[in-house]
């Protein structure tokens, strides 16, 4: 670890099993932190619950999206068959919903995973290519078999030496402040 | 991962006990209602009307010529026939040429005077045999694909698979000659009609009771198979049980799309032998998935609100049967429309006379519109949400919602036949006729499942079951 530079933006703490980590989470939740993350090499079920990661706005963005995408494939069949340039077919009625039921199903979806798609990336913030955690050395290990706990300076409770005596005492095996 | 999810069974409550005589209480007492209430209802309608059909009325619709029904057939001349926009036009037209009295197609069946009550026979014994079929099918898929989350569940699925046996004997009064005629015109077809003729090599009486009786034998011996060496592995523990379970079931995938697909044939499309539909089959199989997840969500919060499977079976669950009955209701409206559209888009006559006869009054259109509505757009909206799938409550009420226009889909494939489609057919005894059913199915089911424990509760697989989580 470099020596101390600029101001201090993260606290870090590893932790060797997924179990542990769960233990330390729960603790950090209820010491009443808020912006702070867990970082490990797979997802953990119940981890979640552990953080108090509140429910996703994810699923609206994917029902606005289909509406959205339903709305847009009527219009648009309105606009090209009935309005823009009529055209008589095997008798059919210019304008009718059985026809234009196919297209409005399939751009729904279309639609439909646009929101949440481009929705999860808004909601994480994505994409950004350099975040503090990267600076340190045995962040890596996050990918590999290393679970991570990291509060933020932008948290009130944000303070290096109090942050890192907690999670030392909520079992981290290593602590480590990054700066700027 | 696993390791978060310790749940120990011990103390779970996993047998029907004292839930059985209550169960069949509640069976047969809804039977004997339904059967008095079917009694009661034949003895008050006077025997001129209602009952057998509307009397003169009726014979003349079946008295067809072969010869000109087609040329005598306004609808199927007529380019905006399918349009459902014109749906009224066409009641007015239906009528103005019921009213000529040419408007016979003739191809359809007439029950002579008693026989009304056969169709609402049929309609029951095709809803529970579509629920009994969506088990054989939940197992079936649960071995295909090596599933754990469903080994909690799995119990309920082998226990009302068993029904086949009161199913087969339901089915014996419809295999007799005088009810076969009257809901099939294919037993006595017009002189000169070559569209049956052509077909009676397979819709025939004899071909018919074999194929029948070749279905359930297929269905019981399934059913009976994957029970018995489930309930055997209870006791015995032995994961070769579940290889063995394995083993057969591609084959079992295999017979049971065809049986299905047949059945569907036999029993709901050939009320019109004229028309043929090549997706008729999975329609059907929409509906029997459909509603054995509906039945089973009610069977489930049933039997956890009777302190049944309290552990083993776990909100998650909950969810996920939830989302087999709003996936399968999209499923349904995919086919169902996949149907329409090309019979709608194609306009040849003999495609959509079917249609046409369920658009010829205003009421079956209603019904038809309120399939679209109440069979997809609402359940869909209804149960796209998690919390909605987790709660019991809730759950219970889409299910239970999901189980009656299931009732209303398969009325909607039968009854329009009746008249052919020109006047509206419900009678009470339609209703008693199918809550009767439903007592006899309702202590069948409670039957099948005593006497085991509710749960595999030995299948190697349990620990997923246990240790599912909705991501």
């Amino acid at each position: 670890m470099a020596q101390p530079k600029g101001r201090p933006v993260l606290v870090l703490g590893e932790f060797e099993s997924a179990d542990s980590l769960m233990v330390a989470a729960e603790q950090v939740r209820d010491a009443g932190f808020t912006h702070w993350d867990c970082y490990t090499p797979y997802p953990i079920h119940g981890l979640d619950e552990k953080m108090g990661v509140k429910a996703t706005a994810l699923p609206w963005f994917v029902l606005g999206g289909g509406l959205t995408g339903c709305f847009v494939g009527f219009l648009m069949q309105w606009f090209m068959n009935a309005f823009d340039y009529p055209f008589m077919i095997s008798g059919k009625p210019t304008w009718s919903v059985p026809a234009n039921i196919p297209v409005s199903f399939e751009l729904t979806i279309l639609f439909s995973a646009f929101g949440a798609f481009f929705g999860m990336l808004a909601m994480n913030g994505l994409p950004r290519f350099y975040r503090p955690h990267f600076r340190s050395e045995r962040f890596r290990r996050a990918t590999n078999d290393r679970y991570f706990i990291g509060i933020e300076a932008r948290d009130r409770s944000f303070d290096p030496a109090k942050n890192q005596d907690l999670l030392s005492s909520l079992g981290a095996s290593h602590v480590e402040v990054v700066e700027e | 991962m696993m390791s978060h999810s310790h749940v120990d069974l011990s103390s779970e409550q996993t047998m029907l006990d004292r839930l059985w005589p209550l169960a069949w209480k509640a069976g047969a007492g809804l039977a004997i209602f339904g059967v008095f209430a079917t009694l009661i209802l034949v003895f008050i309608t006077p025997k001129s009307g209602g009952d057998a059909g509307h009397g003169p009325g009726a014979a003349q619709v079946s008295d067809a010529h072969g010869a000109d029904e087609h040329a005598a057939d306004p609808h199927a001349a007529d380019p905006h026939a399918a349009d459902p926009h014109a749906a009224t036009e066409h009641a007015d037209h239906g009528a103005a040429a019921h009213s000529g009295g040419h408007h016979t197609t003739g191809h359809v069946s007439e029950p002579p005077a008693g026989k009304r009550w056969v169709y609402a026979y049929l309609i029951g014994v095709v809803y529970f045999l579509s629920i009994t079929l969506g088990s054989l099918f939940f197992i079936i898929i649960h071995h295909l694909v090596r599933a754990g989350w469903s080994t909690s569940l799995r119990r309920l699925a082998e226990g009302t698979s068993r029904n086949f046996w009161l199913l087969a004997l339901l089915m014996i009064p419809l295999l007799l000659p005088e009810n076969l005629s009257a809901l099939y015109k294919w037993m006595h077809p017009d002189a000169g009609d070559e569209l049956i003729s052509v077909k009676a090599i397979y819709l025939n009486q004899t071909a018919f009771t074999i194929r029948i009786l070749a279905y359930f034998f297929v269905w019981i011996a399934l059913s009976t198979f994957y029970h018995r060496l489930s309930v055997k592995q209870d006791e015995t523990g032995d994961p070769k049980l579940s290889r063995k379970m394995g083993v057969v079931t591609p084959i079992a995938v295999l017979l049971f799309a065809i049986t299905v697909s047949f059945a569907s044939f036999d029993l709901l499309m050939s009320l019109d032998a004229h028309w043929f539909s090549t997706i008729f089959g999975i329609y059907f199989f929409a509906g029997c998935v459909l509603s054995w997840h509906a039945f089973l969500a009610l069977k489930v919060i049933w039997l956890q609100s009777n302190g049944r499977l309290t552990k083993s079976v776990t909100p998650e669950h909950l969810q996920d049967i939830g989302k087999m009955v709003f996936a399968f209701t999209v499923f349904w409206a995919y086919i169902g429309f996949s149907q329409y559209m090309l019979y709608w888009y194609g306009n040849v006559p003999e495609e959509t006379s079917w249609y046409l006869r369920r658009q010829a009054i205003p009421a079956w259109g209603i019904w038809g519109f309120f399939l679209v509505f109440g069979h997809f757009v609402a359940p869909f909206l209804f149960m796209l949400s998690k919390h909605v799938k987790r709660k019991r409550t809730t759950l219970a009420i889409g299910a239970s919602w999901v189980l009656i226009v299931h009732w209303c889909d398969l009325y909607y494939l039968v009854m329009p036949q009746l008249h052919d489609g020109q006047k509206f057919p419900f009678q009470l005894m339609d209703v008693t006729i199918f809550l009767t059913m439903g007592g006899v199915y309702i202590a069948s089911t409670a039957w099948f499942l005593r006497g085991h424990s509710l749960l595999a509760k030995k299948d190697p697989r349990l620990h997923e079951a246990l240790a599912f989580h909705n991501a």
